[in-house]
C-alpha cells in the first residue's frame, strides 16, 4: 500500500530540490573545500590554494606543537562542564520549580528568555562595562559597600571566571524552556498515582520527573557539549585575542584569530577541521552516557 | 495546578483559607532572584542611558531624576550615528531570511505529509494545487 503512494517519485524529487541545492551550495561545498584547504597552501582570505604544502600533513602537525591549541582545547573543557552544570542544571533546577509553583509560570518564561533575545554582540559590551576595572558596575558596588581595594576582574586569576558567567547566565533561558516543555509532556496521572501512593514532593520529583525527562536532558546536553566547542562572540568581545597573555583562548575563537588577525588561513582551516572531529566524537559519547530509553 | 486540587481532595484537607508553607515561599523567593539577575542589567543600561557619560562611571545606581537626566544619548543616536538606517536593514534581513527559511522548509518537509492525501498519487497533484498545499501550511 505505501510503495504505491511513492509510486512516482518525480514530485518528491522536485520538492527536496531547492532545500537541497541551497545546502549544497552553502553547507557541503565549504565544508569539504575547507577540509581539503587544511592541506594547502593558501596565502590570503578569498585566495584558493594553489599548491599542497611540503608534507601535507604540516599543518596537523603544528596543531600538535602549538601551546595555544592545548591552552584552548583545556579552556573549552571547563567551558563545557561548565555549561552543563551551569547551564542545563540551573535550567533543571528552575524548570522543577517552575512546575510545581501554580501562579507565575509564564511570567517567569518571558523573564528568563530575555537574555537569549538580546544579541551576544551586545551582551558582551554590557558586560564588558559591569566587569570594568575603574567604576564599573561591580566595583562601584564593592566601592559602596565599603571595600577598599577593587577586583581586577580581568587579571590573570579571574579571566576563566569572567569570561565563563556570562555565557552561562545567557542560555539558560533557552535550555529551562526546552526542559519546561519536556516536562509537560509527562502525563498528571502518574503524579496522582504516586501521591495516592504515598510519595512525597521529592520523591515524585526523584522517581517520576527525572527518568521520564531523560530524553530531554540528553537532547540539552549534547546541546551544551557542542555549543561550548562553538561559543564565539561574547569571549571574543570581552577578551580579544585571548587577552591576559593568550590564556583565554577558547576553540572557536583561536580558530578566529589564525583565520583574520594572524591571517594563517590554512592553518585556521585544520583546526576547523579539529573542532568538528572533537564535536562529533563528544557528541556520541554524550549520547551513550546518557542514552536515550524509549519509554 | 491540577495535581494539588486532586491532592487535597484525597487527603481531605478541611475547606479553610490556604497557609504559605514555607518551602513555596522559598521557591518562589529563589525563582524571583534569579528573575532579577536575568532582567536587572537591562534596567540597568535603560536607566544609564538617560544620563552622560560621566555621570555613568560616577554613579551608576540612581535613577535618572532630575539633574541626571538627559535626552543626548538618543539624539545622538539617531542623528550622528544614524541609527534608522540600521534599523531598517536589520528588519529587511529578518524578512528575507523568514520567507527564506519558510519557501525552502516548508517545501522540504512536504514529501512526508503525502501519505495524508490518499485520494490522489503525488504525481496527479497539479502546481496549482501543490501552491495550495503548500499555502495551508
Amino acid at each position: 500500500m505505501d510503495a504505491n503512494i511513492y509510486k512516482n517519485k518525480k514530485p518528491l524529487i522536485l520538492f527536496l530540490f531547492p532545500a537541497f541545492v541551497f545546502m549544497a551550495v552553502y553547507l557541503y561545498y565549504p565544508f569539504f573545500k575547507n577540509i581539503l584547504d587544511s592541506f594547502m597552501q593558501i596565502k590570503q582570505l578569498g585566495v584558493s590554494g594553489e599548491e599542497f604544502n611540503t608534507p601535507w600533513y604540516t599543518n596537523y602537525v603544528e596543531m600538535i606543537h602549538d601551546q595555544n591549541v592545548w591552552t584552548s582545547l583545556k579552556n573549552t573543557l571547563i567551558m563545557m562542564v561548565v555549561t552543563l552544570v551551569g547551564q542545563v542544571g540551573i535550567a533543571l533546577i528552575l524548570a522543577l520549580m517552575v512546575d510545581n509553583i501554580t501562579k507565575g509560570a509564564k511570567l517567569f518564561r518571558t523573564l528568563y528568555f530575555f537574555p537569549i533575545v538580546v544579541s551576544a554582540t551586545a551582551l558582551g559590551l554590557l558586560f564588558n562595562l559591569i566587569f570594568l576595572y575603574d567604576k564599573g558596575m561591580l566595583n562601584q558596588f564593592l566601592e559602596v559597600l565599603g571595600r577598599k581595594t577593587l577586583i581586577d576582574w580581568k587579571g590573570e586569576h579571574l579571566a576563566l571566571f569572567t569570561m565563563m558567567l556570562p555565557v552561562m547566565w545567557q542560555y539558560v533561558g533557552f535550555y529551562f524552556v526546552i526542559i519546561i516543555t519536556g516536562l509537560n509532556n509527562i502525563p498528571e496521572e502518574l503524579y496522582e498515582a504516586a501521591s495516592i501512593d504515598g510519595a512525597t514532593k521529592l520523591q515524585r520529583i526523584r522517581y517520576i520527573t527525572l527518568p521520564m525527562a531523560h530524553n530531554v536532558l540528553c537532547t540539552c546536553a549534547v546541546l551544551a557539549v557542542t555549543g561550548a566547542l562553538k561559543v564565539f562572540d561574547l569571549p571574543w568581545i570581552m577578551f580579544p585575542k585571548g587577552m591576559p597573555l593568550k590564556s583565554t583562548f577558547l576553540t572557536g575563537t583561536y580558530m578566529y584569530y589564525q583565520t583574520m588577525e594572524v591571517k594563517n588561513v590554512d592553518y585556521g582551516a585544520a583546526l576547523a577541521v579539529m573542532i568538528v572531529i572533537l564535536g562529533v566524537v563528544l557528541s556520541k559519547v554524550v549520547n551513550t552516557i546518557f542514552k536515550e530509553k524509549d519509554y | 495546578m491540577k495535581q494539588k486540587e486532586m491532592t487535597k481532595s484525597f487527603q481531605s484537607r478541611p475547606a479553610r483559607k490556604k497557609r504559605w508553607k514555607p518551602s513555596v515561599a522559598l521557591v518562589y523567593l529563589f525563582l524571583i532572584f534569579w528573575a532579577m539577575t536575568t532582567v536587572y542589567p537591562i534596567i540597568w543600561v535603560f536607566q544609564n542611558s538617560f544620563k552622560a557619560k560621566d555621570k555613568i562611571l560616577s554613579n551608576s545606581f540612581s535613577l535618572p531624576v532630575g539633574n541626571l537626566y538627559t535626552t543626548a544619548n538618543y539624539r545622538k543616536a539617531f542623528q550622528n550615528l544614524d541609527i534608522f538606517s540600521a534599523y531598517k536593514n536589520s528588519v529587511f534581513i529578518s524578512c528575507v531570511v523568514c520567507a527564506g527559511v519558510v519557501l525552502l522548509a516548508g517545501l522540504a518537509a512536504l514529501p512526508p505529509l503525502f501519505r495524508c492525501i490518499p485520494w490522489k498519487l503525488p504525481g496527479e497533484l497539479s502546481i496549482p494545487e501543490t501552491g495550495g498545499c503548500l499555502c495551508s501550511l
